[in-house]
């Protein structure tokens, strides 16, 4: 008999809460069967300013989603953003105490737990330990068990976050009825659909842009080596527009939507765009080239907060897939070619994957609750496997048992 | 040292944060309509497996009380009234029947038996009825017995039948010897007979009111009637001519005619008076077919 799991990926994020539910058969397949959409106004550059607001949004988002998939949710996987989000590395190290200097479970066990085990300030909490690999005398190992070395190294990239801030996001889906499975980490999530395997192998970068803020992720050698969030996002471009052309955010956002280019090009110096677009009261024409010479210099702007961040991570060798550039904002038209020139890395725009055939999901805001749900089969088909082997070690146990 | 890091570990995850408060300030009217709607059809559900249950529990308990109600039935053998207003009785009813005496009252064919018990030439009409629970009711009209008649059976043995008034011919059941001995017996009677028995015999009208009015006129005499010679005898009215003959312990053959008997008993009964009267000696054939007047013969 086949069991199903019915599991909602809900991303609450500064402009809309977007949730899709999804239909998991025996933690191996699964099957998008509703989705549901609201504006969100109560969140600022990823963090909550006003729960009441945001559980609005959220629980309405939910429910439109259960209506169209016509199944209540049973588990929640949520995604993560904001600037509250802290990411560090950390390893943890043991020396090989065996006879025969073989590294077995437990030198890996105190290994990990010296990795995990740094304390955070008070109010923090982790969210995430990703393992970036072992190293066995300084020589990287997929598996150091059984193999011979005197010291065994461990590194994790770690991300934490506000405590109060998890929480209150956390109170949101509790307040529908719900708990909380899993959370994932917006970069992640979103970095997790948008690679592909060969990518991450080689090195890519993803880039989210959101309206609030932008989460990127560094994947080399098939694990994610960095992770960070950016508090800059579409939002900052529409206030530049807003303030810069003296207009409202709500015209300034549709501005910015239907004109704004990454890219100054010699014709904008004569073009002119129009606010609003229908030649009613209030409407008026203003310069191509101050909209996008206000989106120009906040776009590279971020993309200059990135490189500053990333470093010497941010290389064409160390990058030979370049980055990878997706969320709301990456559909600015010739948003690719400003951040090719900043990053000086090859930049594309993010692709959805070949499993995703509705074309409604296949726009890059889709790509983080995408991502919670392409973690959640990870995870289902984990818990499968363990349950199995539990199961296997169960029944292995009572025959032995018979036997003393 | 671990412990402490392991401890350490389990306040600092996210996952160690309580969960699952719903009455907090993040609660909406969505989310209430939402739980409230799930208490809705989990009540329903409720109410719909517990009204399942309930019908699965009353069927059968009811379907055990029927079950109880048909065991005495079942088990109780039939209480037969019965009643007749000849010699048969309930212990022949029981020896003759035993299949319906040890059957389900709800399996007796009444028409079928009602059909059997008048199959038994014995038997002129029965009446059978059921009383539930348990009584069957039965009343026979039963045939008497006029002559006795002496025949083979296919094996050869011999065997003795009754002759009714109607012309039935049946194996009597249950008469008393006394009765059986003083019934005259036939001679000189053709029976046919089917795979249902022996056909009755039409016509003994005049044999039956010889014997009738003989026994009520002249009792002495018809004591001493022992067989009843038919082989003249035809029931055909057109037919002359049609004689009874009667074998009598100290006559050796009084000769009837069939139409006028009682003529020919008063008759009869004058010639014995005359010749007792007078001490003729005994007759040895006395034939009153021939009307008014009557042949005597002596040794």
């Amino acid at each position: 008999m086949s069991r199903s799991k019915i599991i909602g990926a809900v991303e609450i994020g500064t402009s809309k809460v977007v949730v899709l539910v999804a239909e998991f058969s025996d933690g191996r397949s699964m099957n998008i069967i509703g989705s549901g959409q609201s504006t969100n106004s109560g969140m600022k550059k990823g963090e909550i300013v006003d729960i009441r607001a945001v559980s609005d949004c959220a629980h309405a988002a939910m429910n439109a989603a259960e209506k169209d998939a016509g199944e209540r949710i049973e588990q929640v996987y949520l995604s993560m953003s904001g600037s509250h989000l802290y990411g560090f590395r950390n390893s943890g190290a043991t020396a090989i105490t065996g006879s025969e200097s073989i590294v077995t479970r437990n030198d890996v066990s105190r290994a990990v737990d010296n990795a995990k085990g740094k304390a955070l300030e008070t109010g923090n909490v982790y969210i995430h330990h990703i393992r970036s690999g072992f190293l066995l005398d300084g020589k990287l190992v997929e598996n150091p068990v059984g193999r011979e070395g005197s010291h065994l190294e461990v590194q994790y990239w770690h991300v934490t976050a506000d405590e109060q801030k998890v929480k209150d996001q956390i109170m949101v889906i509790n307040g529908f009825g719900l708990e909380v499975n899993d959370i994932v980490i917006s970069s992640l999530a979103s970095g997790s659909v948008v690679a592909s395997e060969a990518e991450k192998r080689q090195g890519v970068l993803v880039v989210d842009i959101g309206k609030g803020v932008t989460d990127f992720v560094l994947y080399k050698k098939k694990r994610v080596v960095q992770t960070g969030v950016i508090p800059v996002g579409g939002d900052h471009v529409t206030n530049d527009l807003s303030l810069g052309l003296r207009v409202k955010s709500k015209l300034a956002e549709s501005l910015k939507k239907r004109s704004a280019r990454a890219i100054i090009e010699k014709e904008d110096r004569v073009k002119k765009v129009q606010l609003v677009g229908d030649l009613s009261i209030g409407d008026g024409f203003h310069s191509q080239l101050t909209v996008n010479k206000i989106t120009h210099a906040r776009l590279e702007e971020l993309f200059i907060i990135l490189k500053n961040r990333l470093g010497s991570s941010l290389t064409r060798q160390n990058l030979p897939c370049g980055v990878i550039l997706t969320g709301g904002v990456s559909r600015t038209p010739l948003i690719a070619d400003l951040a090719e020139v900043t990053l000086d890395v090859p930049v594309s725009i993010a692709e959805s994957p070949e499993w995703v055939r509705h074309s409604e999901l296949q726009e890059p805001e889709y790509a983080t609750v995408l991502g919670l749900l392409y973690n959640a089969l990870h995870d289902q088909r984990d818990s499968a496997h363990a349950s199995q082997q539990h199961g296997r070690k169960n029944w292995l146990s009572k025959v032995t048992g018979i036997f003393g | 040292m671990m412990r402490s890091r392991k401890q350490q570990q389990a306040t600092t995850s996210w996952r160690h944060l309580q969960q699952g408060n719903k009455r907090s300030k993040a609660t909406t009217k969505v989310a209430r309509q939402r739980r409230l709607v799930f208490l809705f059809r989990t009540s329903i559900a409720l109410l719909l497996l517990v009204a399942i249950v309930t019908g699965v529990m009353a069927i059968r308990y009811f379907a055990g009380e029927i079950r109880k109600d048909s065991v005495p039935a079942t088990t109780t053998t039939i209480n037969i009234d019965f009643s007749s207003d000849g010699v048969l009785t309930r212990h022949w009813f029981s020896g003759s029947f035993p299949d319906i005496v040890k059957s389900d009252i709800r399996d007796v064919n009444v028409q079928d038996l009602t059909g059997r018990l008048e199959n038994k030439g014995q038997v002129s009409r029965a009446q059978v009825a059921i009383q539930l629970p348990s009584v069957l009711k039965i009343h026979l009209e039963e045939r008497q017995p006029m002559l006795r008649m002496r025949l083979r059976d296919s094996s050869g043995s011999p065997m003795t039948l009754l002759v009714a008034r109607d012309g039935h011919i049946y194996q009597g059941s249950n008469y008393p010897r006394d009765t059986l001995s003083h019934l005259p017996g036939v001679t000189g009677l053709r029976v046919k007979q089917d795979s249902n028995g022996y056909l009755p015999i039409s016509g003994l009208q005049p044999v039956a009111a010889l014997l009738e009015i003989a026994r009520d006129k002249l009792p002495a005499a018809y004591a001493h009637w022992r067989i009843i010679d038919l082989t003249d005898w035809n029931p055909d009215v057109d037919y002359r001519p049609s004689l009874l003959k009667v074998v009598s312990t100290h006559i050796d053959e009084i000769t009837f005619s069939t139409s006028g008997i009682e003529e020919q008993i008063t008759q009869l009964g004058g010639i014995l008076e005359r010749v007792d009267r007078y001490q003729m000696g005994q007759p040895k054939s006395i034939d009153l077919s021939y009307g008014d007047e009557a042949v005597i013969r002596w040794d």
